[in-house]
This record gives structure tokens, C-alpha cells and sequence, in this order.
């Protein structure tokens, strides 16, 4: 007898979201729960490691603590989801290095036979957006909407690393993607055109050089402003930090206003799914989303 | 094909760079620089120039200065660059020998001591604990310190973080 297919996956959190941004956790799980997509708790799991400054000092560290993670989610025999950027490129760039690459997997096996692990190769690691835009759909999500968020205008930002660079993620276009566009429209929101939009969030530069890496969130900003966006969408929580958590800083620094709500993209999925906004941890977000609320609420009466 | 003389004064300089010979590719035409985040907000900072100076045999100077940790892995210009030079795997490896030299920025053997001391780079809190519980989240699952340790060790990791009798911290917020 054929299994029933049932999609399941090991839960990859990372370090950002379970320990800083829980509330993108909140939205994420409450995501995936209405979907039906099952998920596994990866106990054992460390950090991804991060793929700009692990991977800036050792790229073989950082390569065999990323195969030591790949190992626990092989040993449940389950494909790993993230809900990070960063976590996805560096699982992912590890997994298809080690794959395609005999040698480096041999070395990469010496380190981990000290801890008892070998990498094999034989689990796929996804983004939670790559889930919901290829397996689950946006026509799907389209007919599950239960409060449409229409006349929200909403400005796209789809980091990096959620498709760059294109050899390895092989998800979407790595200058003019559309499958998280697609995602705002099946919601019933706008997304709305405006210029650079795959500029980096500069979360990369934080600690190293905090004034360029505000500077780079700036320009974004101000072509979301000019836009006349309502809100904007994130994929990752060092994009999240850039926008939501730093826009105070930014706007001091460049005495401009901006005032744009960013929302976790399952976060605006779960208010166009009926959940309250009272549920979602909304009240962590620096900048005010409230006026979307009444925007949606509005557009509904 | 070779590397320019100079390239080779380090052993491992000459390892890491023979192994992107993709880099004696780049005619210096600069779509690296037009499409670089850093390089609009910073001025002293070019892709280009990076690749020259490599390709010069300068390398050393990029090393062991500030320059080579400013990329912010955006791979803008790995997908723009008609050479397919491979610019930001160039420039990790330039960071991994830049480390090897002893160049870290202090934030990054700060994050790398948090990676190794705890697992994560983000330090677990109580607040955040507290929080996960209002929220209904579960335990944020345990790791095996000591895995990473051995894995540190057998790497030569802690090597490249001289702070490590320092008090760790994070990149995080």
C-alpha cells in the first residue's frame, strides 16, 4: 500500500527569530498549522552558522558545523524548512557544496566523524517561502483568504539570500523574482512597483560599519516612501531588524520620516486567514502597524 | 595559467586564489561596482579595484585592511558579472585569508566566540524565554556544546579569534 503523502519537514529556527523576533516564530508556526504542513523540532540543531561572519573567518568551519545541523535533520530522514534567509543560504550552499563536491565531503566527513556524524546528502533544504509559493500556491492561498487585504499597498522586499546567488538557491530570479509578489497578491493586497528592489538590506554591515549598513536600509526606505506603500513584507529577520527595528535610528540619522509597518510575510498571511492581530505579536514591532489594521478593516466594510 | 608573483609570498593565499583561476577572467569592466550596495554608500570601497589590486599582485594591502570585511555577501555582483568571475565566493576567500592573518574585525571574533561557547550567536535570555511562554511556544530545542567545540577544534577555529579570553557578545540586534 502507497503512504498517504504528507508533507513534513524538520523545523530549522535558527538563532534571530526563536531569540530575539519570537513572534515571527508565532506567525510562521500559526502559517504552516493552516496549511496542514507538518513540522519536527530540531533538537540538537545550533546556529546555521551565519553565513557572512562564520563563514568570513573559516569557510571549513563554517561548512562543517552547517553539515553537523544537515546530519540531525538526515537522521530523521526529513527535509529541513528555515524561516531565514541567512539560514537557507548557508544549509543550503553547504548541502549542494557537499553534494557536488567528493573531496570536500570527505574532508568535511573527517571533522564530523569525531562527533560520530556523517553528512550522506539525502534531505533538501527549503524556505518557508519557497513552501508556500511552490508546493502550497498562490492560487491555493488565493481561495483559503478569508479577510482579502485589499487596497494595501504593499512594497515586496525579498532579501538576498532567498534567491541569490541563483547557482545554488535555484529559486526564482536572482534580479527580478515574483513568487513573493505573487504571494501579496494572492492575499488580495498590492504589490506595489518600486525602484532597486533587490538593493541588500545591509544587516551584513551591523557591527562593522552600522552608518553604511543604515545608510544602505535608507535607500530602500525612501523608494518604499515614495512609492506609496502602506506597509512592506520581509522573508528574513536581519532584513526585519534593518527596516522595523532600526527605522527609528534611520530616520534620526537622515532626519527623514518614514513611518512603514514591515510585516514577516506570515505574518500579513495569517491577518488575510482571519487571525486577530491581538494573537500575532504585533505590539514588538517598533514601528506602528495599526493603521494597516484599520486600512484592512475598512476596506472590508 | 598563473597568479601574479606576489600573490604567491603566502602559501595559503596561493591555495585559496589558484583555486578561483576564474579571477584572471575579469577585464575590469566595473558592473561589480554599478550594482554594490556597499560601494554607493561607501566611496573608498570597489569591487573593481579589489580584483586590480589582486590581480597586481597587491593583494596583501587588501588583507590586512578594514576593506576586505566590508561585503555584504549580497552576490549582486556574482550575478551580474559577465566574466562569471565568482566575485563573492572571491571575496569570502579573501576574508578567510584576511582572519588567517590575524585581521578579524572585533563584532565578528565576538559572534565567533558566542558560536562556540553557546552554539548560537544570539545569547539565550530570559525575557525572551518568558515571552516564548506567553506565546505558546515551545522550549527553544537544546545543542550539544561539545560537538561544536570538537568540530572548533579539530578546525583550528579558536586559532583565528585571539579575543577568546574576552567575554563573548553577539551581531544580532
Amino acid at each position: 500500500m502507497e503512504e498517504a503523502e504528507v508533507s513534513s519537514y524538520a523545523l530549522f529556527l535558527g538563532c534571530l527569530i526563536p531569540r530575539h523576533l519570537p513572534y515571527m516564530e508565532v506567525a510562521a508556526r500559526k502559517t504552516l498549522k493552516s496549511l496542514g504542513v507538518q513540522t519536527v523540532e530540531l533538537h540538537g540543531a545550533s546556529c546555521c552558522p551565519e553565513p557572512m561572519g562564520i563563514q568570513g573567518l573559516d569557510h571549513i568551519t563554517w561548512l562543517a558545523l552547517a553539515a553537523r545541523n544537515l546530519c540531525i535533520a538526515e537522521e530523521l530522514n526529513l527535509d529541513i524548512l528555515t524561516l531565514c534567509n541567512g539560514c537557507y543560504e548557508t544549509l543550503k550552499t553547504a548541502n549542494t557544496l557537499l553534494e557536488e563536491n567528493p573531496h570536500l565531503k570527505a574532508e568535511i566527513n573527517k571533522i564530523l566523524a569525531k562527533i560520530g556524524k556523517q553528512f550522506q546528502g539525502k534531505i533538501k533544504v527549503f524556505h518557508l517561502v519557497q513552501i508556500l509559493y511552490e508546493d502550497v500556491g498562490p492560487q491555493k492561498i488565493k481561495s483559503l483568504v478569508q479577510i482579502p487585504l485589499r487596497g494595501i499597498r504593499v512594497g515586496a522586499h525579498y532579501g538576498c539570500h532567498l534567491v541569490r546567488p541563483s547557482t545554488i538557491m535555484k529559486f526564482d530570479d536572482p534580479e527580478q523574482p515574483s513568487s513573493l509578489d505573487k504571494l501579496i497578491t494572492a492575499l488580495g493586497a498590492r504589490s506595489v512597483r518600486y525602484p532597486r528592489k533587490m538593493l541588500c538590506c545591509g544587516a551584513g554591515l551591523r557591527g562593522i560599519d552600522s552608518t553604511s549598513a543604515m545608510a544602505i536600509a535608507q535607500i530602500k526606505l525612501a523608494n518604499m516612501k515614495r512609492a506609496g506603500v502602506d506597509c512592506m513584507v520581509v522573508t528574513c529577520p536581519y532584513c526585519m531588524i534593518q527596516y522595523d527595528l532600526s527605522q527609528h535610528l534611520i530616520q534620526r540619522a537622515f532626519n527623514e520620516v518614514y513611518n512603514i509597518p514591515v510585516f514577516y510575510y506570515p505574518e500579513l498571511f495569517c491577518l488575510a486567514m482571519g487571525e486577530k492581530p491581538e494573537s500575532l505579536g504585533f505590539k514588538f514591532h517598533r514601528v506602528d502597524p495599526t493603521p494597516v489594521f484599520e486600512k484592512i478593516q475598512n476596506a472590508g466594510l | 595559467m598563473s597568479l601574479p608573483k606576489p600573490v604567491l609570498e603566502r602559501e595559503k593565499a596561493l591555495k585559496s586564489l589558484s583555486t578561483r583561476e576564474k579571477i584572471l577572467l575579469c577585464f575590469q569592466c566595473g558592473t561589480c561596482v554599478g550594482g554594490c550596495p556597499i560601494a554607493r554608500a561607501i566611496s573608498r570601497y570597489s569591487p573593481r579595484k579589489i580584483l586590480e589590486k589582486i590581480l597586481l599582485g597587491d593583494a596583501k594591502n587588501i588583507l590586512t585592511s578594514d576593506l576586505v570585511w566590508l561585503c555584504a555577501y549580497c552576490h549582486t555582483c556574482y550575478e551580474r558579472c559577465p566574466q562569471q568571475v565568482g566575485l563573492s565566493n572571491v571575496f569570502m576567500d579573501l576574508k578567510n585569508l584576511a582572519a588567517d592573518m590575524g585581521n578579524v574585525p572585533e563584532e565578528l571574533a565576538k559572534e565567533a566566540l558566542q558560536m562556540i561557547r553557546t552554539g548560537w550567536i544570539v545569547p539565550s535570555s530570559p525575557v525572551i524565554d518568558r515571552r516564548r511562554v506567553e506565546m505558546k511556544l515551545p522550549p527553544i530545542p537544546k545543542v550539544n556544546v561539545a560537538e561544536i567545540q570538537e568540530i572548533a577544534k579539530a578546525t583550528g577555529f579558536l586559532n583565528l579569534i585571539p579575543e577568546a579570553k574576552k567575554r563573548g557578545g553577539g551581531r544580532g540586534v
